[in-house]
């Protein structure tokens, strides 16, 4: 295993010089502590911080945010920005699961309230939910529709019944990213799309029915609507084999792409095109059409849980004050503009497995949101916690405005998969903490342990302490549906 | 299990320890052999092979008229099986490679995969792949055992 050099620049904030022997470009910035660094430099994960910070006209830094792991290509909490002239654009900077990411509801609810009814409720938003494979979509898409997906996002969903007007002033982008481009979409990744506008996915998706636990920032969360006691539900999902399929089909072009244009890869995984390049260009747009989709899915999901919640207590989701909070992405690429030494410019940011993090005043965030910064959703472990944050003005200049996504995996699959047994796991969970876990299969339980991944408490913590976001509420699950 | 030329006895395929994701070592003692394995050893992922009863048979063909590296063959090759098992639902215990061809003008895979419909009160998923990756992704071929190898990481 090859020895890094690392710089200690503060306590959570760490250097990896600029190199030229490993070619880099610019140095990598890794926002961590001293332990969970350690860890991450075990896993190799810092040769990919590097091998990102090789790409062609990347701006500043190769950075990792501190839930940093070892994934394919970029990192799992790397973010990379580059320069309009001569950057590249990355489908792997993406990922597959396009504009994967969580959206949270609120309500009047409180806990006693639902007491009683967990198990129904657990039970009938399981059912009532597809997740994927062998499950039947609840809608099935027309390829007019999927078109309009595609160019509306959650908007089309509110237009058609599955969501609610207010949702999109909460949603990035308003509901819908501008740039779309159907004819870029392949046939396959539309049919894959066909039955999958509502559905849940597998792997570390979910629906977890919350409680607000501990607030940290009275007045922002007084403008989210949230305080203690009160009932959150939060959902993770992202594009589906949509988005699977155009992440697939452009790395595959994206492949022959770095080859015409010289572009020298230290990972297959990272093939990419000059920003302007018919290639980029073209991938951009069926990018947006993935991001749309992904926007519009959630919007769906969430429309059937506030269903189960309106038969459950017979009041509409209105009156039960299940309003959106937010819905933001965390496998994205987008243009912004940024201060570079003291100069805006317009730039393309990746961010695979980090989430925005806007502070105060940018242009993006929701008018209602506006003072207090971009809110971010970093979904934990299943036994654990979640939190709300709050995005940073020192985020923008620290990290072009980007924080954690999530805990972070401490065992792989299989490790966890050795380690706990599902059914027992979740018998465990329900009786030392009443957490109802439903799930198809046991092994996904077993995968998703809370063992399986870090504190998210420790994650968030030092992003507050690097300055890249402050916490706001911290949420504990009551019951999870596995997808 | 697979026997070396010498003497060595290898597994089909490895479901290896990847932190985030998962990576399944292939092995063959031919192309066909190795991409047919690779294949079984994705399924394995999604699904326990022996609840698969063979109860049809599906014809695949990959046709291209260029010459494409044999990793990049072996990626389509996985992506068109995972197409069928997520649109159609099918799920697959056995993958003949009849026939492949790579050289300087076309690349062809034609298969025969035998398999079934999943139905979930039968058959339990336990996770739905994303897609396979390019990372690290390189065929080696060990030649004094004449055994050919791959890891590929599949995204989850």
């Amino acid at each position: 295993m090859k020895e890094y050099e690392i710089k200690k620049i503060s306590d959570y904030k760490w250097e990896l010089p600029l190199n030229k022997d490993f070619k880099m470009r610019v140095p990598g910035i890794i926002f961590s502590d001293k332990e969970l660094l350690e860890h991450a430099s075990q896993e190799e994960t810092l040769a990919q911080v590097i091998n990102v910070a090789t790409m062609p006209g990347i701006v500043n830094a190769s950075y990792a945010m501190p839930d940093i792991h070892y994934g394919y290509g970029f990192p799992i909490g790397g973010v990379a920005a580059f320069d309009m002239d001569d950057g590249v654009i990355s489908p792997g900077g993406v990922g597959f699961d396009i504009a994967c990411g969580v959206r949270l509801l609120r309500s009047d609810l409180e806990y006693k309230d639902i007491e009683k009814k967990m198990e129904n409720l657990m039970g009938n938003i399981f059912t009532s939910v597809p997740k994927g494979i062998g499950t039947k979509g609840r809608i099935k898409l027309t390829e007019r529709e999927i078109n309009l997906i595609f160019k509306n996002g959650a908007v089309w969903a509110i237009n058609n019944g599955y969501g609610d007007e207010e949702d999109k002033y909460h949603i990035e982008e308003n509901g819908c990213m501008a740039g779309a481009e159907p004819l870029n979409v392949s046939r396959e990744a539309i049919v894959r799309g066909f039955e999958q506008v509502g559905s849940l996915g597998s792997g570390n998706h979910f629906i977890e029915v919350q409680k607000v636990d501990e607030i940290y920032n009275k007045a922002a969360a007084k403008r989210m609507g949230l305080s203690v006691g009160q009932i959150t539900v939060m959902i993770h999902s992202g594009s589906r084999g949509l988005g699977h399929q155009i992440c697939s089909d452009y790395l595959k072009v994206m492949q022959s792409a770095s080859k015409k244009y010289n572009i020298i890869l230290s990972d297959r995984q990272l093939a990419c095109a000059p920003i302007n390049s018919p290639e980029s260009i073209k991938y951009y747009s069926a990018m947006v059409c993935a991001v749309n989709f992904a926007l519009a899915n959630r919007e769906c999901l969430a429309h059937w849980v506030r269903l189960v919640f309106e038969k459950m207590f017979n009041k509409s989701y209105k009156k039960l004050g299940m309003d959106l909070v937010y819905d933001v992405s965390h496998n994205v690429a987008k243009f912004e503009t940024h201060d570079v030494n003291g100069k805006e410019k317009k730039l393309c940011v990746h961010r695979k497995g980090a989430t925005r993090s806007f502070g105060p005043g940018c242009h993006g965030i929701p008018d209602d949101y506006k003072d207090l910064g971009q809110p971010v959703i970093i979904p934990g472990d299943m036994g654990r916690y979640s939190y709300v944050l709050l995005g940073t003005k020192k985020a923008m200049h620290e990290s072009f405005g980007s924080t954690c996504h999530g805990a972070g995996r401490l065992l792989s699959r299989t490790s966890a998969r050795k380690k706990v047994n599902g059914k027992e796991l979740q018998r465990e969970l329900f009786d030392s903490k009443g957490i109802i876990v439903l799930a198809d299969s046991m092994s996904s339980i077993a995968e998703e342990a809370p063992i399986a991944y870090k504190d998210v408490k420790n994650i968030v913590d030092i992003a507050e302490k690097a300055g890249l976001s402050e916490k706001v509420a911290k949420l504990v699950p009551l019951g999870v549906i596995k997808g | 299990m697979l026997k070396s030329n010498d003497g060595q006895d290898f597994k089909r395929y490895v479901v290896m320890d990847y932190l985030s994701d998962v990576l399944i070592r292939a092995y063959g003692k031919s192309i066909k052999e190795l991409f047919e394995n690779a294949a079984e050893g994705m399924f394995s992922l999604i699904i326990d092979i022996e609840s698969i009863e063979k109860k049809f048979e599906k014809k695949m063909k990959i046709n291209l008229r260029e010459k494409i590296g044999l990793e990049d063959l072996l990626i389509i090759w996985l992506e068109k099986i995972l197409y069928l098992n997520e649109v159609n639902d099918l799920i697959f215990s056995e993958f003949k490679i009849i026939d492949l061809i790579n050289n300087e003008s076309e690349s062809r895979i034609s298969a025969l995969l035998k398999g079934e419909k999943i139905n979930l009160k039968k058959h339990e998923i336990f996770l739905q792949i994303k897609a396979p990756t390019y990372h690290n992704l390189f065929i080696k071929q060990d030649n004094e055992a004449g055994i050919f190898t791959v890891d590929i990481v599949f995204d989850v």
